[in-house]
């Protein structure tokens, strides 16, 4: 029989015990006694939520092909959980052995959203790992961070030992490589971080000292013992010819995304200047029909879903897209397998497919014009048009649908009353665009426009990074001046308005733009019991203004301060192949209205074509 | 064809709730290929019945559950219930495990037999007391060894003997009293080395235990009860009453509860 590290009565106390026994479908049991190296990866939130993120699956495979190394998964167990680990002592464990992540080797923690990191200090502690990384030995697993937020690691550089910045697929194997060697000949650990600072992508935050200047901004950034300059980010040169799970790992609860994940390419022609993932995965790199079509029969025949969904930035521009989907309808028709397809740009050929593999009068059709007004989506470079929008809107009506969703974002730089008003008034035009496509003997009832609101979060390695947040008072001035402007629409009694909250989005506009200064405030908000703070149930707006009046830290400083260009900030040790000088270029267009190109229609020559791969050598 | 497939849960899966335990099944079916008919409509599902939820945390070696199949398999050879068992025996995991199937007789087009889910009448139980866990005197939880089993046998005997007994039921519309007397049609204390003689049901075996987890305390309450959509008495209920009437108190999470098996037919004790 398998063990559990929890025991009956605890499993019997808690919500969803189902999410800490493990042993899912397709997960990978080891031989302990032939392993070298235990690495146990980490998504720092529920399970459910962490079971649905397709990058650790690729990663857990990767690994697991090594015969030398045994790779596990834990999450975060949720507060109920939590509160009885501590009360107990009970060390954090991972799913397959159910063994404390005390023991192994590693502990990778991917980072995908900065509303986490708290949970991050809770997955330390939980592990009885020291939070700190100075306070560590070689008793404790080497912390290793990954993923989106990594560009900017600094608020968390106390915290870990090793980031990896970059795609994971690349340099893995030769830091693996490296620690067996540094462990077999009794190395210390801090000779073993150097060793691994050698390694191109690989970022050990105490081989750097950081200095200010007294008006607070970065003075200095420097590295010690040999350590690079700059890293560079890591990318995988042909997304054919790597790793990919034919296998993933079912989980026995139904996931956030509880459906087979099939990406199938990765990067972004569109360069959308808010948008931090179309500029840091770039460029563009397709993955192949036979890759796909592999992979996506591989996944369905092993995990039994019933559902299979394209991942990708902009799905519609796979140059393929048209033969993958004739593929996926007809495969996955006989097997009776639904397909969902995010992030298609609305047109005829999309709205096609989309009707043929959905039930028309329950779904929804989304655009995400992210602006209101045309001069405002020329100054994000949304290259998305009022005509296309509303052409889109009136096909996807006469087609059947009924229900639009619409995603702004409010507090992009240089924008005005009138964009913001701008928003209202074309969900009023699609709303009119129903009632003049559709004839009344064929409607169901009044069209249902949604709009929903977000609040502009300016990310590290985009046009905007310099760009000051608006205030929450301010965000929540143009939202008020949107509802209003909605009240006087036409169409009002069929629009629905949707807004983010304020207070997480400036939290995160702390954390995405913060030195290594900023991880004070987290530890101190951890301290003070916050955890899951990207659950509004548990997010304590009050104990983070504490923490951040506690660690001395003024947040306008981070958030809400325009940065000047030549600022030093503290991801410019970052290379992430994309130029600073294209950067500001495209700030600078931004402030004029002017739009760059996409990829496919003229390189904008952001200076990722260094990686000579994908889009950027296309024929 | 329709087949009615008994199985048993056990060991870490326990913890999966019933909502789940189906979807797991879905996936299990699709992984293994075996021909499942499906629902009509946009949005076809697995036709799939299971008997009866079993509560998280319970073991089981008698869950049913009935589905249908086209008559051949993805070789185009005809299915039977062996063949259904390879099948779908390979896609399962640890913990879930087929214990027999058999094809339910029915001529498509004529009348559609009746599903396993109305046809539950009855269910057998074992409750059994777990490692480091004892029975005591309500008024004397400390500084007693508990209960010893003879003590137990006795005082069990005379509350099973009572011409009623009274508890009160919760439901949708509040507390009421029932008289579950009537609906506990078989019930045994013993210890690890025996096992009642009611419990040999198939064809004088008895494989309603094979995962039960036995424990160090040996003390084993044996339920058969009633069971399905008219009264469906929990073990617990039972044994909450009896530990009333004896001035018994246990601490929480004392039991691990298994289900045995259930019935269509009480009378004549005549299994799914």
């Amino acid at each position: 029989m398998r063990k559990l590290a929890l025991s009956d009565e605890i499993l019997m106390s808690v919500d969803k015990s189902a999410r800490y026994i493990g042993h899912e479908v397709n997960s990978i049991v080891k031989d302990l006694d032939k392993i070298d190296i235990r690495f146990c990866m980490c998504f720092p939130d529920v399970y459910e939520v962490g079971m649905s993120h397709i990058g650790i699956q690729i990663l857990y495979e990767m690994f697991n092909r090594r015969e030398d190394t045994y790779c596990e998964r834990t999450y975060s167990p949720w507060p109920d959980l939590d509160k009885l680990m501590r009360e107990k002592n009970i060390p954090l464990f991972a799913m397959e052995s159910q063994d404390p992540i005390k023991v192994f080797d590693f502990l990778g923690i991917t980072l995908q959203y900065e509303m986490c990191y708290t949970n991050v200090l809770q997955i330390l502690d939980l592990s009885q790992i020291p939070l700190m990384a100075k306070d560590r030995t070689w008793d404790d697993p080497i912390v290793i961070g990954g993923g989106p937020c990594t560009y900017n690691p600094e608020p968390l550089a106390d915290f870990f030992d090793i980031f990896y910045i970059g795609e994971g697929e690349t340099v893995y194997d030769q830091l693996l490589d490296t620690y067996k060697e540094y462990r077999k000949a009794g190395r210390s650990r801090h000779d073993f971080l150097v060793a691994a600072s050698r390694i191109e992508g690989l970022y050990i935050p105490e081989l750097y000292d950081v200095a200010y200047n007294e008006d607070g901004t970065l003075k200095s950034f420097t590295p010690r013992e040999g350590a690079p300059e700059k890293i560079r980010r890591q990318v995988v040169a042909d997304m054919s010819d790597t790793v990919y799970p034919e296998k993933p790992v079912v989980p026995y609860i139904r996931a956030v995304q509880d459906r087979v994940a099939l990406e199938i390419q990765r990067g972004c022609i569109r360069g959308c200047r808010f948008c931090q993932a179309g500029m840091i995965y770039r460029p563009l790199r397709e993955r192949s029909l036979e890759f796909l079509k592999k992979y996506a029969l591989a996944m369905i025949n092993s995990t039994g879903y019933e559902e299979i969904t394209l991942c990708s930035l902009s799905s519609s521009d796979y140059t393929k897209l048209a033969e993958l989907m004739d593929f996926l309808i007809n495969e996955m028709g006989k097997r009776r397998i639904n397909i969902s397809l995010p992030s298609l740009r609305i047109d005829a050929f999309s709205l096609d497919v989309m009707s043929r593999v959905q039930d028309v009068r329950k779904s929804s059709i989304t655009f995400a014009p992210e602006a209101g007004t045309q001069r405002m989506r020329d100054i994000i470079n949304k290259g998305l048009d009022e005509e296309t929008i509303l052409n889109g809107a009136s096909e996807a009506f006469r087609a059947g649908w009924d229900k639009v969703k619409l995603y702004f974002m409010l507090g992009q730089p240089f924008e005005l009353d009138s964009d913001v008003e701008g928003i209202p008034h074309l969900a009023d035009k699609i709303a009119m665009a129903f009632y003049d496509t559709v004839p009344k003997s064929e409607r169901r009832g009044k069209v249902q426009v949604t709009i929903s609101t977000s609040y502009f979060v300016p990310k590290p390695f985009t046009p905007f990074q310099w760009t000051a947040q608006i205030t929450p008072e301010e965000y929540l001035r143009r939202k008020t001046l949107l509802m209003d402007t909605l009240k006087k629409e036409h169409n009002y009694k069929s629009i629905k308005y949707n807004w983010h909250d304020s207070n997480t989005s400036i939290l995160e506009g702390l954390l995405a733009r913060g030195d290594r200064r900023v991880g004070k405030v987290i530890l101190e908000a951890y301290k003070d019991g916050c955890i899951f703070d990207a659950w509004t149930d548990f997010f304590k707006m009050d104990k983070w203004l504490k923490a951040i009046e506690r660690a001395g830290i003024d947040m306008d400083f981070y958030t809400t301060r325009e940065r000047s260009t030549d600022e030093l900030l503290p991801w410019d040790f970052i290379d992430t192949g994309m130029t600073k000088a294209f950067m500001k270029r495209e700030y600078d267009k931004a402030r004029k209205g002017q739009t760059t190109k996409n990829c496919r229609e003229g390189c904008g020559g952001c200076g990722c074509n260094s990686w000579t791969t994908g889009v950027c050598i296309e024929a | 064809m329709i087949f009615r497939i008994r199985f048993a849960k056990y060991g870490v899966v326990k913890f999966i709730g019933h909502l789940d335990v189906m979807l797991y099944f879905q996936k299990a079916v699709r992984r293994s290929g075996l021909p499942i008919k499906y629902s009509q409509g946009f949005n076809p599902h697995q036709l799939m019945v299971f008997a009866q939820p079993l509560g998280v945390g319970v073991t089981s070696d008698g869950e049913y559950m009935d589905i249908e199949t086209e008559d051949a398999d993805f070789d185009g050879n005809a299915l039977n219930a062996e063949r259904v068992r390879e099948i779908l025996g390979a896609a399962l995991t640890e913990g879930f495990e087929i214990v027999s199937i058999r094809e339910i007789p029915w001529q498509e087009g004529t009348k559609h037999p009746e599903n396993a889910m109305a046809l539950v009448k009855g269910a057998d139980y074992i409750m059994s007391l777990r490692d480091g866990y004892k029975l005591y005197p309500k008024e004397n939880a400390t500084g007693t060894d508990g209960i010893g089993l003879e003590a137990l046998k006795n005082k069990f005997a005379e509350f099973i003997n009572k011409d009623s007994i009274t508890v009160s039921k919760k439901s949708k519309s509040g507390e009421r009293d029932l008289d579950i007397k009537p609906y506990i049609y078989d019930a045994e204390v013993t210890d690890n080395t025996e096992t009642p003689e009611f419990m040999y049901v198939d064809e004088g075996k008895c494989l309603g235990m094979a995962h039960a987890d036995v424990y160090e305390p040996g003390i084993r309450f044996f339920f058969r009860l009633s069971a399905g959509s008219e009264v469906n008495i929990k073990p617990e209920l039972v044994l909450e009453a009896f530990l009333e009437f004896s001035g018994l108190a246990h601490d929480e999470f004392a039991f691990q509860i298994h289900r045995a098996n259930m019935y269509s037919d009480i009378g004549n004790v005549i299994g799914l």
